[in-house]
């Protein structure tokens, strides 16, 4: 073993018969049985192990392994080179060498009687404490049989075919529950599927009957459709109709209301433009002359002399008369008597013709006095009356040429003329004046020719549109139906609309019908899900089918292997059990189902005792299990091919199990090589070859006992 | 100088179980497809549009199949005025629960729309183009009858183009799969064939004939789908374009697993060899030999590429353990294992069909892994 686990360069020699490796734990006893294993089983291309675990510590070179040992009297030499993934096969003798992997692996398998590192170290080696597992439950009667089982059943040794029989039932229960019986609470996927694909096959039935009921509809909805089209139609001229003459008649509307517009606009137009006339009219007859100061200054000279002539008129009315008329006659009369009296008294007095003249004197005299002082004031009032009269004619005739001059320089002949004038002047003024409070008023504004401007330029847009509306209107050929006939039309469309959407609400069901059913049943959906459980069905038909098959090879399998191994093992652990109890246990059974049990030579007329496994002692029990497996040794392995391998397995062992266990490796290393490993120095007495492995420390490679067949071929490296 | 564009096969409707959950989604594209087809018969301007059979998976298709059919005529009618041509094919086949019967009025409707055979129509002529198209439509699923054998073209026209639904009659053809026999091509300008999924040129000696193959993807097989022909007709005979109209492709990969250990790089090799895509549908064919513990199971091998395409299936399974010399080594003959595993390979070799062997096969991996201490029942 070169650079192997903690061997750099390392060789053993075995011996045919019983080897004892005797070393401390970790001293490389394991090592020398896996070398053995892998040199034997291992593909040492590259990537097919982890090389750098198996190689040395602390070494970089390449694990390479070599072998050689004998079958059936050829001597082999086994190379693995697990840096260049060498493999070679070579007979000593003749020299012949296999270098294919396989061509070797072959020949190896067919020496050995295993084909992998698994079956070999499952099947030839036992293990410290497989013993002592067997002892604490020796009284579990199946103990062994699980055990030869697994030896049995494959190379992984980690499972028995009964148990995986049982598991092949339990599953193929599991898939056919509910098929052969009612599985109210659990049914099987097979049972599962086929309710699908009944229940599929109902819905399908029954959508394939409704089809007759959806082409009904369909029919239905079709011919709906085609109603729906006509009276479409006939709505669409129906109303066109409609809507031409009622399009004729509010153009003709328009039209009447566009005229009627214009009109106004043209009335307004004619009345601004007739008052603007009137005052420019009346304007012109005014002409410019306002006269001013001329016309103030005969206006004043007329006042003036009207005011003259009325004080002359006055005057002349209030004149102071002698002869007045009424009280101021009266008065005058009655003083002139009482002056006439007075003075007659006076002078009657002065005559002495009356009594008492001077009274009748004085009398008179007051009498006369107060006559004359009313006479006198009368006489004072005509002086001045004539004076202020006088006055007044010349303020009159003053002011009569102030005015004839004051007309003169306007070249009026007269007033009365000046008058006429300025009259027709005031009339001129007026009209104008009201001329133009009633264009103010038709305009709203103080400037009338914007909003002649402004009309006229509505009245050629009224005009433009007057004319389109008449152009629509003759294109339209004008309304051509009564008004009795159109209501009659509107009303015949009206109920055509109502139709159409009663039609449109049904054939929506009607689709929404389909659609739903489409929806919640398409047939192609129903169908692909059939076709899809279909082949569920054959697949999981196809798996029962695999399983059952499976488990009929196996049943097939498993039944001859134990016929095959009973009648195999019987013989040897028979042999083997007698020679090593000293003939006391001669006849060992071995049932069909590879339960064991041994019968007792001493038993009376020659019937065995048949003792169960549970009777026996432990060192019995011991034998039994050894001779069981290197019965299964023999069976699976024949023709000495593989060695038997004790690692550390009677480690726990007592010394009379252990001395009874060694004598038996002793017997057994006759047929066939031995290989035990131990950390102990018991049983060198039986040993052939011991081979002793000292402690390592740390990582140094393992020195040399001169004990055995071991030696370091390059000591110190 | 007219010109036609022919297309076969849609089959609007079909249940596509074997696409599993994409079935749904599948059948909506189908639609699309027609649509596809509308588009470009509107694009080319096309003087008629021939649909040679099986338009509709069944003769009773969902309702919203056939109105988005009929909604596409109308589309066509009124985008290019081209008019329709249908011959019942073996899916949709003429006869009273028809869906062409049960809604002639919807076909009839659209004006532009053509069954052939419906009522008696022996033919769709458009003089102007100086153009008939003439046809005899499938009353059954099956027959045996010769197609084309009682249509014969009409001197009076220019061009007489045939359509036929049915298999080119060779050796290898069913009988009674609607035979067209090459002969009856004789005289007409050109031949428009459905049927075949694939697109295929069936031309004779004196006429030329073309299998348009279905616009799209229908069935597993359906390799060379996905297109539509457009045909130029002349005095020398008809110049054909094929034109793609379809989404779907289906690719075949035959995988050889000899020396394939794990699942994941098989599943890699597929990837390599059909690089991911939506629109690819994988059929896969496994082949090769493998060791006898190698747990191939299709299932899983679908699951782990079922994201990387639209659909994966595992089409053949032809590989096969191989228990040679040196494997059956490893299972020793004594062994429980080694018994079984030489038991079913009997059983595998005295298989008398390719099911009975695959089945025995699966057993052998199945009873090999249980016994082995592998879970593979959970």
């Amino acid at each position: 073993m070169v650079n192997f686990r903690s061997f750099r360069d390392f060789e053993v020699d075995l011996d045919p018969g019983l080897n004892l490796v005797v070393g401390p734990n970790e001293s490389g006893k394991s090592t020398i049985v896996e070398g053995l294993a892998v040199a034997l089983f291992t593909d040492p291309a590259p990537g097919s192990l982890d090389v750098h675990e198996m190689a040395s510590w602390g070494t970089t070179g390449a694990t390479r392994l070599e072998l050689s040992f004998e079958h059936d009297g050829v001597t082999y030499e086994l190379l693995k080179d697990f840096g260049d993934g060498r493999v070679e096969l070579r007979e000593q003798t003749s020299g012949r060498a296999l270098h294919g992997r396989s061509d070797v692996d072959r020949r190896i398998s067919e020496m050995v009687g295993f084909g992998t590192l698994d079956a070999f170290e499952s099947v030839a080696a036992v293990r410290q404490g497989e013993l002592a597992a067997i002892e604490e439950k020796k009284r579990a009667r199946g103990e062994l049989v699980p055990m030869v089982e697994r030896k049995m059943t494959s190379s992984s040794g980690v499972i028995d075919a009964a148990s995986v029989l049982e598991r092949l039932d339990a599953e193929i229960s599991r898939m056919r529950s509910g098929i052969d019986r009612p599985a109210p609470r659990n049914p099987g996927p097979l049972s599962v599927c086929r309710d699908r694909i009944e229940d599929l096959e109902k819905r399908i039935a029954s959508h394939r009957e409704t089809w007759a009921s959806v082409v009904r509809t369909m029919s239905e909805l079709s011919q709906d459709r085609e109603s729906l089209e006509r009276t479409n139609s006939e709505l669409a001229r129906l109303d066109s109709v409609v809507r031409k003459e009622e399009k004729a008649r509010e153009l003709e509307n328009k039209l009447a209301e566009t005229d009627r517009a214009l009109e106004d606009r043209e009335s307004r137009i004619g009345k601004i433009r007739k008052l603007r006339k009137d005052i420019a009219d009346a304007w012109e007859r005014i002409g410019v002359t306002t006269y001013g100061e001329e016309k103030r200054a005969i206006v004043n000279a007329k006042a003036d002399l009207d005011a003259a002539e009325r004080r002359v008129n006055d005057l002349k009315e209030s004149a102071p008369r002698w002869a007045g008329e009424g009280s101021d006659r009266r008065a005058a009369v009655v003083t002139g008597l009482v002056a006439l009296v007075a003075f007659l008294l006076v002078l009657a007095a002065a005559s002495g013709l009356l009594p008492d003249y001077r009274l009748w004197l004085l009398a008179g005299g007051v009498a006369a006095a107060a006559a004359t002082a009313a006479l006198f004031r009368r006489t004072m009032r005509v002086w001045a009356f004539s004076r202020s009269l006088r006055v007044a004619n010349t303020e009159r005739q003053k002011s009569a040429t102030v005015l004839t001059a004051a007309l003169s320089t306007l070249g009026f002949p007269n007033y009365l003329e000046f008058e006429h004038k300025i009259e027709d002047y005031d009339r001129a003024q007026r009209d104008a004046e009201s001329a133009r409070a009633v264009l103010t008023d038709i305009c709203g504004t103080d400037d009338p020719r914007e909003v002649e401007e402004t009309l006229e330029s509505q009245a050629a847009a009224l005009g433009r549109k007057s004319e389109m509306h008449r152009q629509e209107l003759a294109e339209l050929g004008g309304a051509r139906i009564g008004d009795v006939e159109l209501d009659k039309l509107r009303t015949e469309r009206d109920s055509l609309a109502e139709e159409a959407s009663a039609l449109n609400e049904r054939i929506a069901r009607r689709e929404w019908e389909l659609g739903q059913r489409e929806s919640e049943d398409s047939l192609p959906e129903l169908i692909a899900r059939l076709e899809m459980s279909r082949g569920e069905e054959n697949e999981l038909l196809r798996r029962l089918r695999v399983l059952e098959l499976a488990r009929e090879g196996l049943d097939r399998a498993l039944g001859s292997t134990k016929k095959a191994a009973a009648s195999v093992l019987e013989p040897v652990v028979e042999r083997i059990l007698s020679r090593i109890t000293l003939a006391r246990y001669t006849d060992v059974i071995v049932r069909k189902d590879l339960g064991f049990s041994v019968a007792n030579a001493g038993a009376q007329d020659g019937v065995p005792d048949k003792i169960g496994t549970e009777d026996l002692s432990t060192g019995t029990v011991d034998q039994l299990y050894l001779a069981i497996r290197y019965a299964l040794l023999e069976f699976l392995s024949e023709h000495e091919g593989a060695p038997f391998i004790l690692d550390d397995a009677l480690v726990n062992s007592d010394p009379e199990r252990r001395s009874a266990a060694l004598e038996l490796l002793h017997e057994i290393s006759d047929e066939r090589q031995v290989i035990m490993l131990s950390c102990e120095n018991h049983g060198q007495e039986f040993a052939d070859r011991v081979i002793s492995l000292p402690a390592v420390n740390g990582r140094s490679p393992h020195g040399m006992v001169p004990s055995g067949g071991v030696r370091e071929a390059t000591p110190g490296t | 100088m007219p010109r036609l564009v022919h297309t076969a096969d849609l089959h609007l409707g079909a249940p596509l179980g074997w696409l599993g959950s994409r079935a749904g989604k599948h059948r909506e594209e189908l639609k699309q497809t027609l649509t596809a087809v509308t588009d470009l018969a509107i694009r080319e301007r096309a003087d008629c549009l021939i649909i040679a059979g099986d338009l509709f998976d069944s003769q009773s298709p969902p309702a919203s199949d056939v109105r988005h059919a009929l909604k596409e005529f109308e589309r066509l009618r009124a985008a290019s005025g081209t008019p329709v041509v249908i011959l019942p094919g073996c899916h949709d086949f003429l006869g009273p629960a028809s869906v062409y019967a049960s809604q002639r009025k919807d076909f009839g409707r659209h004006g532009r729309v053509t069954v052939l055979g419906l009522d008696g129509t022996p033919s769709a002529d458009f003089p102007a183009a100086e153009l008939t198209v003439r046809g005899t439509p499938l009353m059954s699923k099956r027959t045996s009858e010769h197609q084309l054998a009682s249509v014969v073209p009409d001197p009076a026209y220019k061009y007489n183009v045939a359509v036929a639904h049915g298999a080119l009659e060779t050796a290898q053809s069913e009988a009674d799969d609607h035979p067209i026999a090459g002969k009856g091509f004789a005289g007409w300008s050109y031949v428009a064939l459905g049927h075949t999924h694939s697109w295929r040129e069936a031309s004779g000696e004196r006429a030329d004939a073309f299998y348009s193959g279905a616009p799209e993807v229908v069935g597993p097989d359906d390799v060379g789908a996905g297109h539509a022909a457009v045909v130029d007709l002349d005095e020398r005979g008809a110049t054909v374009r094929k034109e793609r109209v379809g989404r779907k492709t289906i690719k075949r990969i035959e995988l050889d697993l000899t020396g394939s250990s794990n699942l994941a790089s098989i599943a890699e090799r597929v990837r390599t060899e059909a690089p991911p895509d939506d629109d690819t549908i994988l059929r896969l064919s496994l082949t090769g030999r493998l060791p006898v513990e190698t747990d191939v199971e299709s299932d899983r091998l679908c699951d782990l590429l079922r994201d990387d395409y639209f659909h994966v299936a595992v089409g053949s399974r032809s590989y096969e353990l191989s228990l040679d010399e040196t494997e059956l080594a490893t299972l020793p003959e004594r062994l429980v294992v080694g018994r079984f595993a030489r038991l079913m390979k009997e059983g595998c070799e005295a298989a008398e069909s390719a099911s009975d062997r695959q089945e025995s096969q699966d057993a052998l991996l199945l009873g090999v892994a249980l016994l082995q201490g592998r879970d593979v029942l959970s």
